[in-house]
């Protein structure tokens, strides 16, 4: 394996310790190429990933897994202008973002 | 930073959570492992956006002290990264983590320490993580 990153998991780990993934509709500002996304994605209801840089979203949207699709949408847009309903998610995730 | 929290705050519902999850910005030890040898080999600059990261620790507390979000708890814990060869990590710098640098001497001393273990060697380094929990303050 040429690079290895995180491989006891720690991320992850203090991520289910700190918040109530499973049944959320969560919100992941700075998703990017959906690098912590996927480690979580089977566990919430509803998934929106929102990031401004549009070639790291398409990447996400390459590899987002078919069973994930109803339920994992990425936005590409900027934090500061989330083009979302108030009062929508349970969780957001600022991923390495602010 | 304050303008994205007070959205994220208008996007919750009531009572939601926030998870602040990000490394801090500094200098990072680059280490060569070989069985079980831990040698130094320089650093990776990662303390560029040192400043940037105090903004978002102010950010986050001005949010806190306006009433938007309050403070449950926080930790911190280690994310390491390896590589199996100097270039692997000299791409990834360029292509993939931009915020850091590599300087002369960091990289000859690698090289030279790679080529004194052999192929069996690789590369490490660690970034502080940080991790908070805020609840959605109605």
């Amino acid at each position: 394996m040429p690079e290895q990153f995180d491989p006891k998991g720690n991320e992850i780990r203090h991520l289910r310790q700190f918040a109530q993934l499973s049944g959320a509709n969560v919100l992941e500002i700075g998703c990017g190429d959906g690098r912590l996304t996927w480690k979580y994605a089977a566990e919430p209801c509803q998934i929106t990933g929102l990031d401004p840089d549009s070639a790291r979203l398409a990447k996400a949207q390459q590899a987002r897994p078919p069973g994930l699709r109803a339920r994992l949408a990425f936005i590409q847009a900027h934090a500061e202008a989330i083009p979302l309903p108030h009062e929508t998610f349970d969780l957001a995730i600022l991923a390495w973002s602010l | 930073m304050v303008d994205a929290l007070k959205e994220i705050w208008r996007a919750l519902k009531p009572a939601g959570i926030l998870i602040d999850l990000r490394p801090r910005a500094a200098k990072l030890p680059l280490d060569i492992l070989y069985k079980n040898d831990v040698t130094p080999a320089g650093w990776v600059d990662d303390s560029r956006d040192q400043a940037d990261d105090i903004a978002a620790d102010k950010a986050m507390a001005k949010t806190v002290s306006q009433g938007y979000f309050v403070l449950e708890r926080k930790a911190t814990f280690s994310y390491l990264m390896y590589w199996d060869a100097l270039e692997e990590l000299t791409m990834y710098v360029t292509d993939r983590w931009r915020s850091a640098q590599l300087d002369e001497t960091t990289v000859d001393n690698t090289r030279r320490l790679l080529v004194e273990r052999g192929p069996a060697a690789k590369l490490r380094t660690h970034r502080e993580m940080r991790i908070a929990r805020y609840h959605k303050r109605s």
